[in-house]
């Protein structure tokens, strides 16, 4: 077991590659659910606030999207 | 729909105009490129002796010769050798037979003294055993490399 | 509402989709680094060091990967104004980023055992370290703009130029000389590679593949629920 931490002499360059590259992935993931789930929430409270006016704003959008 | 072609026309256009310039680029940079020359290359194009620069080539089998800090090795393209002098820690890989680039000056007595030398390994990865059972089939094509001052190999290794 | 009828469409697959490509990629990680750092076996050369190559290779050819991606997503987006394009090219930029970065990490952290420095200006490494740049400078252009259509352009544009860099990567090695070797994988005739690296290798090549797809689906979601939030912003304040 200690050979293998030891990386023939190199577990001081072996073991860090594996620890960046690792750690910036998971680091990346981690941000990226994160913000998903943010902003998923804010949408949901945004539609749930406009309760019945919902009508109204899908109305006003339809009326941006044919007057481009 | 005209316009969507209109803009797929430009897009291809663009991308083409800037492909033919950077390609002309590159083909004009093709010597400023190059990270070392061959012990070849610096003969056919001889260069001062206080221009830093760097030259790659294989360690020559049996020319590396240790006294104290300073090594004193040949690198060699098969074709024609420079002997090398430098003072310092060598990286792990610096093996005879295998590639090495070295920089430095190239003195007017033909010998380079190196300031920095790094070792350049091939795009083969083998394991040990495997390595040993082909050579022991002979199937295993070495490079061994003496210095060959009398060589005609015109390829230089890569 | 036909703006949101593709991405709506896309919500719907990527909710199939995500369960799929995220529990692979862990799988094929986890196989993929036992197998990497205990079985394979060491390089003859370069002994137990040769193992950074399982997290090295990869990242670099998804950052390539992703790139590609990018520069195809933003074509699209510029040519048949596809709003999910846009969101796709926009999604890309960090992951490739990410995947980039590590490359020329563990690279500087291989070169120093091996060639004996962490780092060169030859063609190959400095030409990665550009593909460093345009990624972050694409990303930088993108968000500068108040108005994202305006940005997705202006980035499409970016990431269209930049991609002469993909070919010039790739084809450094044999184009010039470089410290950095050529390629193992792709070579015809003689495998460069033992089968018991190479294997280890296109399982970890997996995983991060399959890291890329789950994170440009989460990333696309994001953005739809984004340009969502923006939408209604907007129309109340025009409703108000």
């Amino acid at each position: 077991m200690g050979d293998f931490w030891a990386m023939g002499g190199h577990g001081a360059f072996v073991w860090p590659a594996y620890g960046v590259g690792l750690g910036v992935l998971a680091v990346l993931a981690g941000v990226s659910v994160w913000r998903l789930g943010k902003r998923e929430a804010e949408l949901k409270n945004l539609q749930a606030s406009l309760g019945d006016r919902r009508c109204v704003a899908r109305e006003a959008l339809h009326h941006r999207e044919d007057t481009p | 729909m005209t316009r969507k072609q209109r803009r797929l026309a430009w897009v291809v256009f663009g991308l083409l105009a800037l492909g033919t310039a950077v390609g002309l680029v590159l083909l004009a940079a093709r010597d400023s490129v190059v990270f070392f020359f061959s012990p070849s290359e610096l003969a056919a194009k001889p260069v001062d002796s206080n221009r830093r620069l760097r030259i790659g080539g294989l360690v020559a089998t049996g020319s590396v010769r240790q006294e104290g800090e300073v090594v004193h090795f040949i690198v060699t393209d098969m074709a024609r050798d420079i002997p090398v002098v430098f003072t310092g820690l060598l990286p792990d890989l610096f093996r005879e037979g295998q590639g090495v680039v070295a920089e430095g000056k190239l003195g007017d007595d033909g010998v380079f003294r190196a300031s920095e030398v790094l070792a350049k390994h091939d795009e083969t990865y083998m394991p040990r055993e495997v390595v040993e059972a082909l050579k022991k089939a002979g199937q295993w094509q070495d490079v061994s490399v003496a210095p060959s001052p009398g060589a005609k190999s015109p390829e230089a290794p890569r | 509402m036909h703006r949101f009828a593709n991405p709506t469409r896309f919500l719907r697959l990527s909710k199939v989709l995500l369960p799929w490509s995220g529990g692979g990629g862990v799988l094929l990680l986890v196989v993929g680094l036992v197998w990497g750092l205990w079985f394979s076996p060491a390089d003859y050369q370069q002994g137990e060091t040769v193992r950074i190559l399982y997290i090295h290779v990869p990242s670099a050819w998804m950052g390539l990967f992703a790139y590609t991606v990018m520069a195809g997503a933003s074509a699209v987006g510029l040519i048949w104004k596809h709003p999910l394009a846009d969101l796709v090219a926009k999604a890309s930029a960090p992951v490739g980023a990410a995947f980039t970065f590590v490359c020329l990490v563990t690279g500087a952290l291989w070169g120093k055992p091996m060639w004996g420095t962490y780092w060169v200006w030859d063609a190959r490494l400095t030409s990665m370290l550009i593909l460093l740049f345009l990624y972050l400078g694409y990303m930088a252009l993108v968000n500068a703009f108040d108005d994202p259509g305006r940005g997705a352009r202006a980035g499409a544009i970016l990431a269209l130029v930049g991609f002469v860099n993909v070919p010039v990567i790739k084809f450094s090695v044999d184009w010039w000389n470089t410290l950095h070797q050529p390629a193992s994988v792709s070579r015809v005739g003689v495998p460069a590679m033992a089968l018991e690296m190479l294997l280890p290798l296109l399982v970890m090549g997996g995983a991060f593949m399959f890291y890329y797809v789950t994170l440009l689906l989460i990333r696309v979601r994001s953005e739809i629920a984004a340009a969502k939030v923006r939408a209604i912003r907007l129309a109340q304040g025009h409703g108000a």
